[in-house]
């Protein structure tokens, strides 16, 4: 599915509104909200939580998983 | 931007590993791992095989594993080096609020040291303004300004030894452009700084001009703003046109920038020229004072002697070069030397055997560094010490405040904070206050450059703003290097304090080490300004001497009527020999009728007069074989009308002056100046009856001209000159010379007056009048008297500056000291103590501090002694009593600076100093 450039960092947003998450855990949240067709890859992923890292716009936390792994 | 929950800063704290760029990757790494793990855990959740869920959890990542970590990675790294600047321009901005928060709690200390950096940071800012123009760019609008030299010649005359001159004739330019090899290429010029009337009738007046050969403007590379320079064919010289180069501020004075104004006509001293070109702003060819019109040099070397294309006497060019690319000055000079004395034609021997040389274009007409150059150089060390001693100034009260602020730094440092980022919080505050200083400094330097270009430095054109971009970086430089130098120190010892002392001690303060650092900054203050005091006491001095000159006449007093008339050759059918007696009757009508205005004292009429010009005739004297080359100038000759030595103010010391009788016809008499007399009737104790026989020409010494009175002595050309030989004779009797002046003594006051009447007056006498010019004769001396009055004048403007920035440096060292101290003060009180006792106290503590300044002060000066010795006039660098005089100075100052710490030491309250803390 083509996306709006941008819209990515939205949607992670909109994830991250509800609660602290891993970005595997975004991940599953946007197929789930999404009815399973937004799949995103990985990788690309994560590289926009890095820049809106960078712009402050989220922040990173270490914390073990629930799994302790 | 949202704010996020956690300041940036903060959270750098606590994950410090980040910073690191390997560990930013691990992190990279760990996260992608991760994510893999889960993924695969989700999938087997899902029922798939191990093997299964992973491969389908890297199919997942978009890419290879590899590809996916990379591409991780480098974003993290971006990541982590953009966070980290603006962690760093976030830790600035708190230091720059921290800063500015501390500096307003502490207004007058920062107002203090904006004040002292602006007038230290000003000072330089201004004197490097200068001595960029005078000395680094030189004139603007030449390329590759170092390849363009000027030539001297250097020959031995007679009993003065070496004689080196700049002045050349058109023979020797044009030898030294065909038969050298080493100049890429050689022009010609001079420059009328007087100035040439432009214009006509009433409206005329002086320009400064020049004349140059058409190949001076290609050799600077300069382009003009509009139109063209001339070319050769216009400075033939054998049919010069009559064609004119405008300089910019002559454009815009005169034409508003008009660019029609190629082709038009201009009256330039009674002859018409076509404009054809305008020069770039700011062009005054190879020398600095300003020109507003270059015209041919052969058209105005007409008016320089007939035969000028191949005299070797004349002179009247100033030359200068380009060197060819591998070619050396030294070599240049030789090939240059060579040339001259193949070609040299003339008649006098030592110009024969003569040597040229090459120096830069900023020396002077007698090849040496003009003395503005050299003194500038001097203002400029003098300006760094100005700056130095603020800048220890300022080091010693940061010092001081830092020692303050000793508590909150522990605090700071027993919270965890690093030496680094201490370090960084002081050098910020040290910063800002260097900028503040910096800015409030280019309004000092805009202010004193336009008081040293207009009142010390005149006559040399400024194209750019008094605070230009160079200034501008400079300035910049300056106050980082400030900021540095001042912060540094503090800041260092501030973050390396005793932490359980600091935080036991309260305010006050034990270390001995920091007090002795004061001291050092304190002493080096008073060492400093006392030698910014002795070169200024020195200056001074000289100046005084240099006014107290007798000169043997009061310039101040002369106003000196000179008048302009059409060339000769444009007078048409009137013969010349009509001519000039014509115009004598004027003079003498315009003498007469000067004498009857009220508010003239006296009026007359001269040929040669001092600083302007002088003629030498043959002469004979009985009892000399031939008359020798003296040391002493001279002998000079001038004729001069009755009332003479009375309108400039000479003293007769014997026999008569002239009088109305004394003229064309009469008995040929003479005056002779007493250097005059006892030089040449060295056996006479009185000359008065004496025969002296002059003439235009070697063989016709046979009339006697019977001496009549001898007159005090009178310079003649320079204010350091061995009393020069000058006789006079009545203005009629004059032969072979030409030039007359009107001399006019007004009443005190009335000197403008005088000026506007007698140009009036002239004008209407002699309608044919081109220009008059009237000027006090002081205005040709005061060149001279320049430099030392720059010297004197900046010299002790800096030491002034200096004595104020140490004074108050003093005081709130002292009245830091005393704070410190008061403890110590009340235990003595408390003990019986007297107050005087205590005002002693603290008194020794500072005299004994600028004592020790002063002693190295003296050390340094008579060392720099010998340095500036060579620009003194009739003073000596070690001159006792300007040494004293500083270092009473000094003292004295230092004992008010600390008058008042002292006083508030006496006044401390035992009880309550004990109590305290």
């Amino acid at each position: 599915m083509a996306l709006l450039k941008g819209t990515l960092d939205v949607l992670v947003l909109r994830a991250l509104s509800w609660g602290t998450m891993h970005a595997f855990e975004i991940i599953t949240w946007l197929e789930t909200r999404s009815g399973g067709r937004l799949a995103v890859a990985d990788c690309p992923l994560i590289q926009p939580v890095h820049r809106m890292e960078e712009r402050g716009l989220v922040v990173a936390q270490w914390a073990t998983t629930r799994a302790n792994a | 931007m949202s704010e996020s929950p956690i300041r940036r800063g903060v959270r750098r704290y606590f994950r410090l590993p980040l910073h690191l760029r390997r560990l930013g990757r691990a992190d990279a790494k760990a996260e992608l791992e991760f994510v893999l793990a889960a993924r695969v855990e989700h999938y087997m959740a899902l029922g798939m095989s191990a093997a299964d869920a992973r491969d389908e959890a890297i199919r997942r990542l978009g890419s290879s594993i590899e590809q996916a970590l990379q591409d991780l990675e480098r974003s993290a790294e971006r990541r982590e080096e953009r966070m980290r600047l603006r962690d760093l321009i976030d830790d600035l901005r708190d230091d720059v609020r921290f800063a500015v928060r501390g500096l307003r709690r502490d207004k007058v200390m920062a107002s203090f040291i904006v004040v002292t950096l602006a007038l230290g940071i000003g000072a330089n800012a201004a004197m490097f303004g200068a001595v960029d123009r005078l000395l680094i760019r030189g004139p603007e609008h030449i390329a590759d300004p170092s390849r363009v030299m000027r030539f001297y010649r250097t020959r031995q005359a007679g009993p003065n030894g070496e004689v080196t001159g700049g002045a050349f004739g058109w023979v020797s330019y044009d030898n030294l452009k065909h038969a050298t090899r080493s100049f890429a290429a050689v022009a010609a010029y001079s420059v009328n700084s007087t100035g040439i009337a432009f214009g006509t009738g009433n409206d005329a007046v002086l320009i400064p001009s020049g004349a140059a050969t058409y190949d001076l403007f290609p050799l600077l590379s300069a382009h003009p703003q509009l139109g063209r320079f001339f070319d050769a064919a216009e400075d033939s010289p054998d049919a010069p046109q009559h064609v004119v180069v405008l300089g910019d501020a002559l454009w815009e004075r005169a034409f508003s920038r008009d660019a029609a104004v190629l082709g038009r006509k201009v009256t330039l001293g009674d002859e018409q020229y076509t404009i054809i070109g305008v020069a770039p702003h700011g062009f005054t060819g190879p020398q600095l004072a300003p020109v507003d019109v270059w015209i041919p040099m052969s058209l105005q070397s007409r008016s320089v002697s007939s035969n000028w294309k191949a005299s070797w006497n004349a002179q009247w060019l100033r030359l200068v070069a380009r060197l060819k690319p591998d070619v050396t000055a030294e070599q240049a000079s030789a090939d240059a030397t060579a040339a001259y004395r193949a070609a040299y034609a003339g008649n006098d021997a030592s110009y024969k055997t003569s040597r040229l040389w090459l120096a830069p274009l900023v020396f002077d007409n007698n090849g040496h560094e003009p003395t503005e150059v050299t003194i500038s150089r001097w203002l400029m060390g003098v300006a760094a010490v100005v700056l130095l001693i603020a800048c220890s100034n300022v080091a010693n009260l940061l010092l001081a405040r830092a020692l303050r602020r000793r508590r909150e730094i522990a605090v700071r440092i027993a919270l965890g904070a690093g030496r680094g980022r201490l370090v960084r919080l002081l050098l910020t505050e040290s910063m800002i206050l260097a900028g503040l200083g910096a800015v409030a400094g280019l309004a000092v330097a805009w202010w004193t450059s336009e008081l040293i270009r207009k009142v010390l430095i005149p006559g040399v054109e400024w194209p750019s703003a008094p605070v230009d971009v160079r200034v501008l970086a400079v300035s910049a430089a300056v106050a980082v290097a400030v900021g540095l130098v001042t912060g540094l120190a503090p800041a260092l010892r501030a973050s390396r304090p005793d932490l359980t002392a600091s935080l036991k001690a309260g305010a006050r303060e034990g270390g001995g080490q920091s007090s002795r650092l004061r001291a050092a900054l304190t002493v080096s203050q008073a060492a400093l300004s006392l030698v910014l005091l002795t070169g200024a006491g020195l200056f001074v001095r000289s100046l005084m001497h240099v006014r107290a000159i007798d000169l043997g006449f009061q310039p101040d007093r002369v106003l000196v009527v000179q008048v302009r008339y059409p060339t000769v050759a444009r007078l048409g059918d009137r013969s010349s020999a009509a001519e000039v007696t014509r115009r004598r009757s004027v003079y003498v009508e315009a003498m007469q009728r000067a004498r009857r205005l009220s508010y003239v004292e006296h009026a007359s009429l001269s040929v040669g007069l001092p600083f302007q010009s002088s003629f030498g005739q043959y002469l004979r004297v009985p009892g000399w074989d031939s008359i020798p080359e003296f040391k002493a100038p001279g002998p000079f000759l001038s004729a001069v009308a009755p009332d003479y030595f009375e309108t400039v103010g000479g003293r007769l010391l014997e026999g008569r002056a002239f009088t109305t009788a004394d003229r064309d016809g009469s008995e040929p008499v003479v005056i002779v100046s007493r250097a005059m007399a006892r030089t040449l009737w060295p056996q006479q104790k009185h000359v008065v009856g004496q025969c002296l026989y002059w003439s235009t020409s070697k063989d016709s010494l046979t009339t006697c001209s019977r001496i009549v009175g001898v007159m005090a002595d009178a310079h003649a050309w320079g204010l350091k000159e061995l009393p020069a030989l000058n006789y006079y004779i009545p203005f009629g009797q004059e032969r072979g010379m030409g030039g007359t002046t009107l001399l006019v003594r007004p009443a005190p006051g009335r000197e403008a007056d005088v000026s506007r009447t007698v140009r009036a007056l002239l004008l209407s006498i002699d309608p044919s009048i081109s220009f008059v010019r009237a000027a006090s004769l002081q205005d040709t001396i005061d060149p001279q008297v320049r430099p030392w009055r720059l010297g004197a004048a900046v010299f002790t403007l800096m030491g002034v500056l200096a004595l104020v920035v140490a004074a108050v440096g003093l005081y709130s060292v002292m009245s830091y000291l005393v704070a410190q101290r008061t403890r110590e003060i009340g235990v003595r009180l408390a003990l019986g103590a007297q107050g005087r006792s205590i005002v002693l106290l603290v008194l020794r503590n500072s005299v004994s501090m600028t004592a020790t300044g002063v002693v190295i002060g003296l050390a340094i000066s008579v060392w720099a002694g010998r340095f500036v010795g060579p620009l003194l006039f009739e003073t000596s660098p070690r001159d006792g009593g300007v040494l004293l005089a500083g270092a009473a100075t000094l003292l004295a100052v230092s004992v008010l600076a600390s008058a008042i710490p002292a006083l508030r030491a006496k006044g401390v309250n035992p009880i309550e100093a004990l109590r305290a803390d």
